[in-house]
């Protein structure tokens, strides 16, 4: 791990935060979720009325007015602390992101089209993924390590651990063995190491948008000796060779794009697929897994806590499109419970 | 942020201001909380001071007055908040 030692200010100001979020996420929220059971003990099912049923029982409930404000805050205040935090470390920062020689391989590409979309940015981040040259280094390691570690943020729940879930979930695809990986929207490698844990065997090649997040995990990924080839390109248009790969894996990339995008995703993943490959996709399981209230908590993100594309595509029906797409022998399913959402897919011999 | 936020208690922007002012001062004190406990720990592991020496320190009467004058300012500040102001100077101008 990268030295992300701070001065005592910044280690507390967002180890605060990870509290705050904890407490949010594993008490208030738990506490406004009895109190909405117990006033409505057969809820809607369609998410319109989900969201309308648990505002108006809950519209006076403290406890869950302040989990709600609780979460916003720290997902403001994140930037507020970890960006001048990142700042103060910044030559240690630097001198890490200077990797030699390396078995993980770059290439940036300024100029390619990212789409509106993701420009447009997500999780309340200013100015975007590439909002701070060190953004993917703030997001990665400090905001990861002090803040989100707790849980309770999303769909990970207050003593959930986000990394064991990449692992189980990378240990989904159909096969045990690999030869050939693309991994889209691999943001700083924190599934390319559990992909390459679990295929040790497969060359694995990272898709992403966000320069500072590419830069991250060259960093990242040379220093868990996991050699990859990592390529700045949108997951709609890769530009990779097709039928070069024998898995396709995402995770946490689909409910970050609208359902058109996710559409053309699925199409490129056919793409690069050769004949008898597989998809494996990790996400958010859809909104008619979880409870009414759970459902209500996700879906908040869209219009709370930057995550615009949240609402349709947790009603969207991957199975369907993926089908539509050309892929056959199509399962869903979560792990433990509903998170991660795993949904596997093959694309069937010519 | 540009984009105006939403509000999240009682549909009242300037409870939530108030709400984020007091997370911010909570903060704050975890911060000045967190020295502190480093400070002692500090102080402990380099033979500068045993253990419980805070908890069982008595302020003799110098200290003592000194403690409580600030004591008292504070409680003067924060509570006398909402007095006219022509009264707050007076009462800084008294300490
Ligand atoms: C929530 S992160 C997940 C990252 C990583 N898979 C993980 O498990 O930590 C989503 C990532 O997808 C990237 N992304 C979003 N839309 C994309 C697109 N159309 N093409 C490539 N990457 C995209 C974002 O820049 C971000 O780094």
């Amino acid at each position: 791990m990268m030295d992300v030692a701070l001065g005592q200010r910044s280690r507390a100001a967002l180890q605060f935060l990870g509290s705050a979020q904890g407490y949010a996420g594993g008490t208030l929220q738990p506490a406004a979720a009895a109190v909405y059971e117990q006033a409505v003990p057969e809820p809607p099912l369609d998410l319109d009325s989900r969201r309308a049923s648990v505002e108006s029982v809950l519209a006076d409930c403290a406890e869950w007015q302040m989990d709600r404000l609780v979460t916003r805050w720290v997902a403001e205040e994140i930037y507020v602390r970890a960006l001048p935090a990142v700042e103060e470390i910044r030559p240690r920062v630097e001198k890490w992101l200077e990797v030699g020689e390396s078995p993980v391989s770059l290439e940036l590409n300024p100029d390619r089209e990212a789409p509106a979309y993701w420009e447009g940015g997500f999780h309340l981040t200013p100015g975007g993924w590439d909002g701070h040259d060190l953004m993917g280094t703030a997001i990665h390691e400090l905001v990861f390590a002090y803040v989100l570690t707790p849980g309770g943020v999303g769909a990970v729940r207050t003593g959930q651990n986000l990394n064991d879930q990449r692992a189980k979930a990378a240990r989904e695809a159909y096969r045990d063995e690999y030869r050939n990986i693309a991994e889209l929207g691999s943001s700083t490698g924190r599934f390319t190491v559990r992909l390459h844990q679990a295929y040790p065997q497969a060359r694995i090649t990272g898709v992403e948008l966000g320069a500072s997040a590419l830069r991250h995990g060259r960093a990242y990924l040379t220093e868990q000796g996991v050699p990859a080839r990592l390529v700045q390109a949108a997951a709609e248009d890769t530009g990779l060779p097709d039928a070069s790969f024998d898995l396709v894996a995402m995770y946490t990339l689909i409910h970050e794009v609208p359902v058109t995008a996710s559409a053309q995703i699925f199409a490129e993943a056919f793409r690069l697929l050769e004949p008898g490959g597989d998809l494996l996709i990790g996400e958010i399981a859809p909104t008619d897994q979880h409870s009414a209230f759970r459902a209500v908590v996700l879906d908040w993100e869209t219009e709370n806590r930057g995550e615009p594309y949240a609402r349709e595509a947790m009603s969207m029906d991957a199975v369907a499109m993926l089908r539509e797409a050309g892929f056959t022998e199509i399962e869903s399913y979560g792990l433990d419970g509903v998170h991660p959402w795993v949904t596997r897919a093959r694309k069937p011999q010519a | 942020m540009t984009e105006k936020r939403p509000t999240y208690l009682s549909g009242d922007e300037r409870l939530d201001d108030l709400a984020r002012m007091v997370l911010e001062l909570t903060s704050e004190v975890w911060v000045l909380k967190d020295r502190t406990m480093v400070l002692e720990h500090l102080l402990a592991a380099k033979g500068t001071l045993a253990e419980a020496e805070i908890d069982q320190f008595q302020p003799a009467a110098e200290l003592a007055a000194v403690l409580r004058r600030e004591r008292e300012a504070l409680l003067a500040r924060v509570l006398g908040a909402l007095l006219p102001s022509d009264d707050r100077v007076k009462s800084a101008l008294s300490r």
